[in-house]
């Protein structure tokens, strides 16, 4: 025989005390017995009985007519839309960022060729390589020497294709 | 309710005669929700009707993974939560509202002696169903007056089903005291 919480599980599970094939045998041999658990299955029936009937209140009137409205509104509020800064600004932000990132690349090439023009002319000059053979810098001087007199070299080349 | 999502489709594809079709199988019981979840709060039309905007709005979003229906209570819920926790925040005394039968005039009673009568029954369980903790109500509503299934309800309110079943459960327990002089008129109908 079920024990009460175990009755009380079923009838949680048989959803509104409707007993079921499956443990409805035991718990209808379980309910013969006790009272307590009788009267919980019984009100689970009857509450439910009592809800299933709450009378219905109708809508008010022009409800359909008011929500149509609404409904037409956002409609509308969609062709607004397209003159909506935010919804603007939202939609072109990945076109902004390939932009920006396209100038800022150009821009970065231009003045790298800059740089190297005017580091080859400073180098070709002596100023700089004077500059640190006269700080004793010797070897950093033969660097930036190689690899700027190579870099003018290799702008000059693009320059004259 | 196959169709429904046949009807949910085409609105989605911009068919506004089909979302119209789903607000006028639906609205009574959107309505319905609205009213007993917040005691016949004078802004019950308004809630409804957001139910049903933000349903159009969202109308693509929706997948037919559960019926057109489930998914609409699930929209009337959030926006019946807004709602309270809004209310609640408001410096105002709002407890179940005295419904005169005045709004909401109920449908299908053909005597006077019906009318009061209805009005009457509908007032004392408004009122028994406000007592009830918040997460039970929503439960037994869901259930009981709106008719859906325990795995709906499930679904919709993101609990698991036993939760669902023991809360029921436990919300019917609570309303017999306040309802039991009711039962005789329901076993005569």
């Amino acid at each position: 025989m079920l024990t009460c919480d175990e009755a009380t599980q079923l009838i949680h599970s048989s959803h509104d005390g409707v007993l079921r094939a499956v443990g409805g045998a035991r718990l209808r041999e379980h309910l013969e017995q006790c009272s307590s658990c009788r009267s919980d299955a019984q009100t689970q029936r009857l509450i439910r009985d009592l809800l299933v009937r709450r009378p219905a209140e109708a809508l008010p009137s022009g409800f359909e007519a008011r929500l149509a409205a609404r409904l037409d509104a956002e409609r509308g509020l969609d062709w607004l839309g397209l003159i909506n800064w935010r919804t603007w600004s939202i939609r072109l932000l990945p076109a902004a960022i390939i932009l920006g990132f396209a100038i800022g690349i150009g821009r970065w090439q231009h003045a790298d060729s800059q740089l190297t023009e005017s580091l080859s002319r400073m180098l070709a000059d002596g100023n700089v390589a004077d500059a640190l053979l006269d700080s004793g810098a010797d070897g950093e001087a033969l660097m930036l020497q190689e690899l700027f007199f190579g870099r003018a070299n290799q702008a000059n080349r693009r320059s004259t294709r | 309710m196959d169709d429904e999502r046949t009807l949910a489709a085409e609105a989605a594809a911009g068919s506004r005669d089909a979302f119209d079709e789903l607000v006028k199988r639906h609205q009574a019981r959107i309505y319905r929700l609205v009213r007993v979840l917040t005691s016949g709060d004078e802004d019950a039309e308004d809630l409804a009707q957001e139910t049903f905007v933000r349903a159009f709005r969202g109308i693509a979003r929706f997948r037919g993974d559960s019926a057109f229906g489930t998914w609409l209570h699930r929209i009337a819920i959030n926006v019946i939560k807004s709602h309270l926790s809004r209310r609640r925040r408001r410096p105002v005394m709002v407890g179940p509202r005295a419904d005169d039968g005045t709004e909401g005039v109920i449908e299908g009673l053909a005597s006077v002696d019906d009318f009061e009568l209805a009005v009457h029954r509908r007032q004392v369980i408004d009122h028994a169903l406000a007592t009830l903790p918040e997460d039970q109500r929503a439960l037994i509503v869901l259930r009981d007056v709106q008719g859906l299934e325990y795995h709906e309800i499930a679904t919709i309110m993101g609990l698991p089903l036993g939760t669902v079943e023991s809360r029921i459960f436990r919300a019917r327990q609570r309303l017999r005291p306040l309802l039991e002089h009711l039962w005789a008129p329901v076993s005569r109908d």
